[in-house]
């Protein structure tokens, strides 16, 4: 078979299916629908996944929370119900006995409506001590000015930063790098703004360091709570952490292991592999279907060339009867199949792809879902399946129609 | 194929026999079919309907095989063939005119008669051309890019004829060329397929039709699957 007569064959299967227009063009848009459904799907279970991903940035994903509370039973002569309470003896503590420690951080709240006020201006924001790692731990970025750091503590500077939503209300977009705000009554010089991209929802506090608070305020040492960030890969080695975590402090402030209440920690690692389990399930189930919008694709291309071979039998009795081989029947049939599908199929990744993008813009700041996206390897290799399974939809109904008598195909009905 | 001349024996059936299979009953349609055909010969095949004048038709177009019996083309044995060998068979000696045209509905009338050609690998530009030349000669030139259904019977059937000549074979089978056409388009088409005859295509018509097989050399008269009258 030389070039020219497969130049001529492609130009007579176009030329078949521009004349057979609506049999084309409704047996590819079910395969256009087909790869745009699944592209669809997920590129959009991705988007959950980036979504809840980025949810997670707001904090880092291997912090561990450590809250005191009271004891649920007696323990070594000391009685039920005593409170737990942290000095900073404790984060130093853990500090230095941890060796998984990365950044530590004790954290006292002087209050979640504390009246601060700028000149005339005044505003209730929720005002928290804590050391210069807490920064690390949070996540938050500094965008003006600069974080707290160990001299602000050492020499319990009375300075502070401010989330971005405290400089827009009581600054009201004025320079505030500098300025003195007043809290109770006693005044900080602001050093710092930040933003947190990943927690829109702590951008209205203030940070001021830990020893400023406990001279100024309380003259304690008290430390509210602890946060750490810890180096572990594994969940079991995050839980392994926190066990030492727990006989640490339970040392230290005489109360059972086993008494739960006295002690309560949160570990974020453990949360975030089960999000990522709850994940992985998501992707299960996108794919299952996925699938069964490929397979709902297959069994149509199948239904069609069916009833499209069955429709052409007169033709191909006629082809026959003039001459043409089985072989070049099946091959045609086939061809055309193949590129209908490719065709079509193209236009509906194409499709699937661009509406993904378009989502991905628009759909911005929406908890759990950013950045829609598609493996492209995923997306052509579906198509690859739908292309595949056309052709071999076809070729059963095409082999049968090959095969009829021209006798028979032509008899008048 | 060897060299055609006149007197030739280009058809030749020997105690042909077809039985249909219908359910579990076998339906015998040709008993014995003993029939030669000498190239450059018009010959027409009278018969009822279910004398099997079809089938038999279908037998010498290589459409439908037979069960007993032999059939030589031009002097070759037509036995059990593959299918692909039975389609080069009929592209290269055999045209076909049907009662029903069998023209392809998304065509033009050019690419109807081009068609026989394209399974040949000839280039478009040459089965074009060639198309275009036989659609001339009977007379239907000026609607080469009309689809079929915008053609009348008649020049559907021309259309048609057209395509059963544009590949030079040396037997054309019609199947009741004018059962759709009326008496006036039916003469012309009759004298169409004289004029065929007369450059020496050899020609077997099938009709019930007493004044169209009248026109033609020979007349076999087919009844219950065996010949009747062969005149």
């Amino acid at each position: 078979m030389n070039i020219r007569y497969l130049f001529d064959q492609f130009q007579e299967i176009f030329y078949t299916l521009e004349k057979n227009k609506l049999r084309s063009i409704l047996t590819g848009l079910t395969v256009s629908w087909g790869i745009f459904m699944l592209i669809l799907l997920l590129g959009s279970g991705y988007g959950l996944e980036n979504g809840v991903h980025s949810a997670f940035e707001e904090d880092a994903v291997n912090s561990l929370w450590i809250n005191p509370g009271r004891t649920s039973f007696q323990y070594k002569g000391l009685k039920q119900g005593r409170y737990i309470r942290f000095n900073q003896l404790d984060v130093t503590g853990l500090s230095r006995n941890i060796e998984e420690k990365e950044f530590i951080s004790g954290r006292f709240y002087l209050g979640s409506n504390t009246t601060v006020r700028w000149k005339e201006k005044t505003g209730k924001f929720q005002v928290m001590g804590a050391q210069p790692e807490y920064a690390r731990i949070e996540n938050i970025k500094i965008i003006k000015g600069r974080s707290l750091n160990d001299l602000d503590e050492k020499q319990i500077r009375k300075v502070a930063i401010l989330g971005i939503e405290v400089q827009k209300e009581l600054f009201l977009h004025q320079y505030a790098i500098g300025q003195y705000i007043h809290i109770k009554g006693v005044p900080f010089q602001v050093v710092g703004i930040y933003d947190d991209p990943g927690d829109k929802w702590t951008l209205d506090r203030i940070f001021i360091p830990m020893s400023a608070v406990q001279t100024v305020f309380h003259r304690t040492d008290r430390v509210h709570n602890i946060a750490m960030t810890i180096h572990a890969k594994d969940k079991e080695k995050a839980v392994g952490v926190e066990q030492d975590v727990r006989e640490l402090i339970a040392k230290q402030h005489h109360f059972s292991l086993k008494d739960k209440r006295a002690l309560f920690t949160h570990n974020t690692l453990i949360n975030y592999t089960k999000f990522m389990n709850l994940f992985a399930n998501i992707r299960i189930f996108i794919w299952i279907i996925g699938i069964g919008s490929i397979v709902a694709g297959i069994v149509s291309i199948s239904n069609i060339m069916v009833i499209t071979v069955k429709e052409r039998t007169r033709e191909i009795g006629i082809r026959k009867a003039l001459g043409e081989t089985p072989g070049s029947v099946i091959r045609m049939i086939l061809i055309e199949s193949i590129l209908i599908t490719l065709g079509f199929g193209y236009f509906g990744l194409v499709g699937g792809v661009g509406l993904l993008e378009i989502m991905g813009n628009m759909i911005t700041g929406i908890a759990y879902f950013k950045d829609p996206q598609i493996n492209m390897g995923v997306a052509f290799g579906s198509l690859m399946v739908l292309v595949i399974s056309g052709a071999l939809a076809g070729i059963f109904p095409a082999r049968h129609a090959a095969h009829i008598r021209p006798a028979d195909a032509l008899r008048d009905e | 194929m060897p060299h055609i001349s006149k007197n030739n024996k280009i058809l030749s059936l020997k105690n042909v026999y077809k039985t249909y299979l219908q359910g579990k009953n076998h339906i015998p349609v040709l008993r014995g079919i003993t029939l030669t055909v000498r190239a450059g010969e018009m010959v027409s095949i009278m018969g009822s309907s279910g004398s099997g004048k079809s089938t038999l038709l279908n037998i010498i177009g290589l459409l439908d095989d037979y069960d007993q019996g032999e059939y030589l083309l031009n002097g070759t044995l037509m036995g059990k063939m593959n299918e692909s060998k039975a389609a080069r068979l009929r592209n290269r000696h055999l045209g076909f005119v049907f009662q029903s045209f069998h023209l392809i509905g998304f065509k033009t009338a050019l690419e109807n008669v081009a068609l026989p050609l394209f399974f040949q690998k000839i280039s478009r530009k040459k089965r074009n051309q060639k198309a275009m030349e036989y659609l001339d000669r009977l007379g239907m030139a000026q609607w080469a890019n009309h689809l079929p259904n915008e053609l009348s019977g008649g020049q559907k059937q021309r259309v048609a004829i057209a395509r059963a000549m544009i590949a030079d074979p040396s037997v054309i089978l019609a199947d009741e060329p004018t059962g759709a056409l009326d008496s006036t388009t039916s003469l012309e088409v009759m004298k169409v397929f004289k004029e065929i005859n007369a450059q020496g295509i050899t020609l077997v018509v099938i009709t019930h039709e007493r004044d169209i097989a009248a026109m033609t050399d020979r007349i076999v008269f087919l009844q219950d699957g065996v010949i009747q009258t062969d005149e």
